[in-house]
């Protein structure tokens, strides 16, 4: 009974296992007595959902829902103590803050993973793909304290007396590079898109490690014995089968990168505009929250405020990660017959 | 149970293979893991009594163990201070340990009114209503001052600028250093003609609270309102005092405003300078000119005039309250904070206040849970009321004056305490 | 000719590009040395074995107290979160359900996206304020357990999910039970991945100084029970790197304890390194 009808099944001999499993493997047995333990296992399976309903109903409790009307999704934001009527409280700013920073050091840190674990699961030896795993972790472990204040003591000056007016005249044409000398400053989006980016590189690279490392070796011999290059079984074998664990690697870096406070809160200058260019000072939610939570004590409505941000800042994880589902399964949902036909392709 | 699957054993990785191996020696199971997090869990927990227990005998510096441990939690700028205050204390009242920490004024206040530390430190007064709500009383243990310190290349004197010139270059109606405001104020000096950079606090702060109540009271135009976090019309953010000396310095044509316990780090730093402050007679209201102010108008921040600004509201008012902003608040003629009734009757004998002085308070109950425990609460803070003054000099402070530790201990002897 | 001119050009692009990988490392080590010789300049010159094992004092001192407290509260947050992170994946991967298994696995990215300063204020609310306990060691280790599940469980999670097909359907297929395919084969070939993931857990909790902030408060002395206020390396660097420079040690012991902290994190991840190295090893014997 066991698995049958539910994926293509694999050949016997001579063609590997085309694909992994699925990230969702269907409870496979239909028996009752199974079904039953099935449900029974589920709330044990639903551990973090409750933690993230526990931290979500804290806030709400903690703060008492609000809606700030219409302006809480403009870019408009303007705190003045003690003048509630003066105060506007558009999160726009902070939003915006996030997408850029957070967004651009996904990316980077994706683009600089894929090629980290690649080589060190293909092309380097297994001493020095050991040693530079160790080093790469390593960056794990600084504290992001100490990632804030060697941005701001080593880094700051560097990129707002250097690099940020050079990259201005080099490639201004850009969009994003270019913009009012004005913006560049020692603090801004730029320098906290590095820092996020080298943070977030261990969590990623490691996952992807991890992932490139499971793809069954055979699939691997398979594509070498065919007379595929490194690279190119790199490319079509592992870097396809282990995709989930890539994709899962990204949404976990993408929490981290969201999640950052510390570091970019000490980095990325307050602004509290909307940015003209990357060189811009600018804030991010989770900085946000960072730089008021203490000041929030002395004002109910700013602690709300940030609550909120909060509540915000989960919404868009959730909207990520719900979007990311949809494309892995439409992406499953193919491959599983261009897979089949596929799998040999990097042996071509 | 036949399934295809099944029929693809012949790849090497299949369960046959591991099946002579696989003994229950070698069986690893969910199980483990749950083992290993309990005896981790275990080792933590024991590690942490039996390391309390037997290691603090082994370290220097304390004599044992404590036996009662005073709380702390709130501003990171009186925080060096008990910091210091800590061992001293514990050396003549062995076993009684102050347990200080940095979080932020807020956090100290919120944990005083909740009652969960001993002692919430905060830069700003919590106001007496609120005060007297949740039956606390504010303390103040220290007076602290705040510098206008600037990064101008090629000025390494002290310049005049007051309260009314700092608030529109905040605001962003004055943008160069060779504004007309600012050269009336300094006669004789070259200003550059480069556009000035005025840098705040990111993070919440007391330092915040006192720089925007200098502006909020100096000049009509100022819009922000004041308070520990404001949203600023113009210029970048740094956390932290450190941060914001560390950003100023590299920031030329920079200006920030910088808690006094720094004054040696930015005496250091060749780059920097500090000001000046006028007293309320050099503010002018947008376009008023400032013809008769002279150089008495502006204030350096020696102790004699820090001091002397932390007594006025006690010498001017009656009741007398330390539960007050003292920013401009003794000149005569002063606006004032909603609370501050600033005094109106300052004599020409006494030394001149230097404008931007605050207290930095404790927060303590005065009907504490533990009556017996807060006896050593007010045993604290009167023996740092009473000695701390030979400590304050290490953290950049100010020893209270006479007039202030007078008041205070009037007010620790409303304080429920037990023997 | 053709076939071999064109596998000429393949080979040598799959060796330029071997290289031009390389170039990644340049981008990542570079900040790495960086940091670590600035923070070995600054910690070093003045360090001794006092600052191991002295408590801090005044402006000098030691960091023993913020090494236990470390040790104490991570150990803690370690046990908590790998059992439950550990177990929650086990169920999600075999037992849940699909709907379910979806949703746990989102709110695992979910949780791992929660700003650390917002799971301190949860922290500071629910553990310090509402309980009552004030600031507290296990306030802090809870909350910290917060902060690691996510790394351990969505690790273990697709650690689980990548274990070949083939030996979970042979397995079945020969007559084991569920828990006996997960804890002989999944569970094996999941292991060094599983430790990565508590290796990340510790390493990301070691360096998060909001959470504890807020929740342990912090302490200059040993602490000797678990509901006290406690210090941790992550929070003295916090808090002795806003003293002015010219104050006493803060400044040489805030990079002392960024030392001491990458220290502790580079043993933990040579430790689990040359565990899961052997284990795979054993692991390859065991196939093969």
């Amino acid at each position: 009974m066991v698995g049958a009808g539910e994926e293509p099944v694999p050949e016997p001999v001579g063609r590997p296992p085309t694909e992994l499993p699925s990230p969702e493997r269907p409870a496979v047995a239909t028996a009752p007595e199974s079904r039953f333990r099935a449900w029974l296992g589920s709330p044990l399976a639903l551990i973090p959902l409750i933690l993230v309903l526990v931290v979500a109903a804290v806030l709400l409790i903690a703060s008492g829902f609000r809606y700030f009307g219409p302006s809480f999704w403009s870019a408009d934001y303007n705190f003045v103590p003690g003048s509630p009527n003066q105060s506007i409280w558009g999160i726009g700013v902070f939003v915006t803050g996030t997408a850029i920073t957070a967004g651009l050091a996904l990316v980077l840190a994706t683009v600089l993973s894929l090629a980290l674990s690649i080589s060190i699961v293909v092309y380097l030896p297994s001493t020095p793909s050991r040693i530079l795993t160790i080093l790469t972790n390593l960056l794990a472990g600084i504290p992001s304290v100490v990632y804030g204040i060697w941005g701001f003591v080593i880094l700051a000056p560097y990129f707002g007396l250097t690099l940020e007016p050079s990259l201005r005249d080099a490639i201004g044409w850009i969009p994003g590079f270019g913009g009012p000398e004005s913006a560049i400053g020692p603090h801004g989006i730029l320098l906290a898109v590095f820092l996020l980016t080298i943070m977030i590189i261990p969590l990623t690279t490691a996952l992807m490690r991890e992932a490139m490392r499971s793809v069954p070796n055979d699939l691997v011999e398979a594509g070498l014995a065919l007379g595929a290059t490194r690279w190119e079984v790199a490319r079509r074998v592992r870097m396809r089968s282990a995709r989930l664990g890539i994709g899962s690697a990204i949404l976990l870096g993408f929490g981290r990168a969201v999640g950052e406070s510390v570091a970019v809160a000490m980095v990325i200058g307050a602004e509290t505009k909307l940015p003209v260019s990357l060189y811009s000072a600018s804030t991010t939610m989770a900085s946000f929250i960072f730089y008021q939570l203490d000041s929030a004590f002395f004002y109910p409505d700013l602690l709300q405020f940030l609550v909120e941000i909060a509540l915000v800042l989960l919404g868009i994880a959730l909207a990520v990660n719900l979007v990311a589902q949809r494309l892995t399964t439409a992406e499953i949902a193919t491959s599983t017959t261009v897979g089949a036909a596929g799998a040999p392709e990097g042996a071509r | 149970m036949s399934t295809p699957a099944a029929s693809a054993p012949s790849t090497n990785d299949s369960l046959s293979g591991s099946a002579p191996r696989g003994s229950r020696r070698r069986a690893f199971s969910a199980g483990m893991v749950v083992t290993l997090a309990v005896v981790l869990l275990l080792a933590g927990i024991g590690a942490g009594y039996a390391v309390g227990k037997y290691g603090s005998g082994s370290s220097s510096g304390t004599s044992g163990a404590c036996t009662t441990t005073i709380s702390e939690t709130g501003s990171t700028l009186i925080y060096p201070y008990l910091q210091i205050l800590s061992p001293n204390y514990t050396a003549q009242w062995p076993g009684i340990c102050l347990s200080p920490e940095g979080t932020g004024s807020g956090t100290g206040i919120s944990s005083a009114e909740s009652g969960v530390v001993d002692i919430g430190g905060t830069d700003a007064y919590l106001l007496p209503s609120t005060a007297a709500q949740y039956n606390l009383i504010n303390v103040p243990i220290a007076i602290s001052a705040q510098l206008a310190v600037y990064n101008l290349p090629g000025i390494t004197t002290h310049l005049n600028l007051n309260g009314t010139i700092l608030s529109m270059i905040y605001q962003g109606a004055i943008t160069t250093w060779n504004n007309p405001l600012i050269a009336a104020a300094n006669p004789g000096v070259a200003l550059p003609s480069n556009t000035i950079v005025p840098i705040h606090r990111s993070d919440g702060s007391g330092d915040t609270f006192m720089w925007t109540s200098l502006c909020y009271l100096s000049w009509s135009g100022w819009k922000q309102g004041y308070g520990t976090t404001i949203t600023w019309p113009v210029g970048p953010g740094a956390t932290g005092n450190a941060g914001m000396v560390t950003t100023l310095s590299s920031t030329p044509y920079g200006i920030a405003y910088i808690g006094i316990s720094y004054l040696s780090e930015i005496e250091a730093d060749k780059a920097l300078q500090y000001a000046a402050l006028g007293d309320n007679n050099a503010n002018y209201n947008g376009t008023v000119s400032s013809t008769g102010v002279g150089q008495a108008n502006y204030i350096m921040p020696t102790a004699a005039n820090i001091s002397a600004d932390a007594n006025l509201a006690l010498v001017n008012l009656a009741p007398p309250s330390v539960a007050i902003s003292l920013i401009l608040g003794g000149v005569p003629g002063a606006t004032n904070l909603a609370l501050g009734k600033g005094g109106t009757n300052a004599t020409a004998s006494y030394p001149t206040p230097y404008p931007d002085t605050n207290l930095e308070y404790t927060l303590i109950s005065t009907h504490p849970k533990s009556p017996s425990h807060q006896k050593w609460v007010v045993n604290f803070l009167e023996w740092a009321l009473t000695y701390g003054g030979t400590y304050t000099q290490y953290a950049h402070f100010l020893p209270l004056t006479a007039e202030v530790i007078g008041e205070d201990m009037l007010a620790l002897n409303s304080v429920e305490v037990s023997a | 000719m053709h076939s071999s001119g064109r596998m000429r050009r393949r080979l040598l692009f799959d060796r330029v590009i071997g290289w031009a990988l390389l170039l990644a490392f340049v981008v990542v080590l570079f900040p790495l040395f960086d940091m670590l010789y600035w923070i070995g300049a600054n910690a070093l010159p003045t360090m001794s074995w006092g600052t191991l094992t002295e408590n801090q004092v005044g402006t000098g001192g030691g960091l023993y107290p913020m090494i236990q407290g470390t040790f104490v509260i991570i150990a803690i947050a370690t046990a908590i979160a790998a059992a439950l992170g550990v177990l929650a994946a086990f169920y999600t991967t075999e037992y849940a359900p699909a709907p379910i298994a979806r949703i746990a696995r989102i709110a695992g990215n979910l949780l791992a996206g929660v700003p650390a300063i917002v799971l301190g204020y949860f922290g500071y609310f629910l553990l310090v304020l509402y309980t009552g306990w004030g600031f507290t060691a296990l306030g802090a280790a809870v909350t910290m357990a917060f902060f690691m599940i996510p790394y351990i469980y969505r690790t273990t999670d697709i650690a689980l999910t990548s274990v070949p097909r083939t030996q979970r359907e042979a397995a079945l297929a020969i007559g084991s039970r569920r828990h006996q395919y997960l804890a002989r084969i999944a569970f094996r070939i999941a292991l060094p991945t599983i430790l990565t993931g508590i290796f990340f857990a510790m390493a990301l909790g070691l360096g998060e100084a909001a959470p504890i902030l807020y929740t342990a408060g912090f302490s200059s002395t040993p602490i000797t029970n678990l509901m006290q206020p406690t210090g941790t390396l992550a929070v003295a660097i916090w808090q002795f790197y806003d003293f002015p420079a010219t104050y006493g040690h803060f400044l040489a012991l805030a990079f002392q304890a960024a030392f001491l902290s990458i220290m502790i994190v580079l043993g933990l991840n040579v430790a689990v390194q040359l565990l899961s190295d052997r284990y795979r090893r054993r692991l390859r014997g065991l196939y093969q």
